[in-house]
């Protein structure tokens, strides 16, 4: 688990700043990045559109990876002390609200969707940020798969008997 | 005859679903209030249900893209959108989108209208049935999101003045907001309350 939640911290960066999409048109070239789209959204004036794709896209995987990757520290290190218990609490009532968030499989699946969209008018390649983010989808599914709630839960409450 | 949590004594944790004793007032694990039935919950969840229907009109009729391709200005509704996709030769694609966008949000908005007359006026339809379609319900929700992305990443992208431009337009909003609205509806909602409200009359569903 350690494991996964640190090459999915790996990818989450480059799948979000490097660019996924590039568009050769009439000899220009445009790149864009997961978190440029949100922004452009959110510049044109639709800001509730810009927040929900920022939130299910780039803020929700983030909280995600992190909470599991503090619950793990926790659980290894910090039983002891009262304070990281009561954090770890918290972390586990805010993991249901995380994971819904999250949509990265949504995401990989819109990438394919508006190249084939877009190829209508011109060509599109993949960049760089494509691999990062569907590597960083497969690896928070896996992330996913192996994270139990209840164990944690179980975890935490085996100190208080 | 079947015995609910209720007439036991015990009763579930709504946030990290640990089994209490119905006389705690709050869950001895995490600490969340508890509550054996949340009676409002209903209501809000109507309240939300209605907004995104109200919601999906502008959302299906407005333009939810404008864009403007050497020189000629197309507006384009999601429906307009699949059609046009069809037109281009990219069935496949056409029907992702189709399903995503209009098929989801309709699914969602009718089935939870069933589930939740099925609780406010009592209709005698099968609890497991209901149950099933409200978890793919609340699993296929996240699948609109499809479409927003789509918008997010083509506007980013193309941005090539009167040459090729793509914006997003009022629907988008719109249909943010449905997403957002139907999601919630579904998860405020106390599911507990549809195992009571027909026992009276089948037992054996």
């Amino acid at each position: 688990m350690l494991a996964l939640c640190i090459t999915a911290l790996v990818f989450y960066f480059p799948a979000n700043f490097f660019p996924v999409l590039e568009i050769h048109f009439l000899g220009s070239i445009r790149t864009t990045t997961v978190f440029q789209g949100a922004f452009a959204v959110f510049d044109q004036g639709y800001w509730v559109v810009g927040l929900a794709v920022l939130a299910a896209a780039v803020i929700g995987p983030g909280l995600l990876i992190l909470s599991i990757l503090s619950q793990i520290l926790v659980v290894k290190w910090g039983l002891g002390s009262p304070f990281w218990r009561h954090s770890l609490k918290q972390l586990l009532k805010l993991q249901g609200l995380l994971s819904q968030l999250t949509m990265l499989e949504i995401y990989v699946i819109s990438f394919l969707v508006s190249s084939f969209q877009l190829s209508d008018f011109s060509d599109i390649y993949f960049g760089m940020g494509t691999f990062c983010f569907t590597m960083l989808f497969l690896v928070t599914l896996f992330l996913q798969r192996e994270y139990d709630i209840e164990h944690m839960w179980s975890l935490l409450m085996q100190g208080h008997r | 005859m079947k015995q609910q949590g209720k007439d036991l004594g015990l009763c579930l944790c709504r946030v990290c679903r640990q089994l209490n004793s119905s006389e705690n007032t709050h869950c001895s694990r995490c600490e969340a209030e508890l509550q054996v039935r949340d009676y409002s919950s209903l209501q809000k969840s109507w309240a939300l249900l209605i907004t995104a229907a109200i919601l999906l009109i502008p959302a299906n009729l407005y333009p939810i893209t404008v864009l403007t391709n050497q020189g000629k200005v197309r507006h384009d509704t999601i429906f307009s959108g699949i059609i046009h996709l069809v037109h281009s030769d990219m069935l496949p694609i056409a029907i992702i989108v189709f399903i995503a966008s209009i098929l989801v949000p309709w699914v969602k908005i009718i089935g939870l209208a069933t589930y939740l007359c099925a609780i406010s006026f009592n209709l005698p339809i099968s609890k497991k049935k209901l149950m099933v379609g409200f978890h793919i319900i609340e699993w296929i929700g996240r699948w609109s999101m499809l479409d927003l992305f789509v918008i997010s990443l083509t506007v980013a992208l193309v941005n090539m003045g009167q040459l090729l431009d793509a914006k997003p337009a009022p629907a988008a909003t719109a249909f943010a907001l449905v997403i957002l609205l139907t999601q919630l509806a579904a998860k405020v909602l106390d599911t507990r309350l549809l195992w009571d409200r027909l026992e009276p009359q089948d037992d054996t569903n």
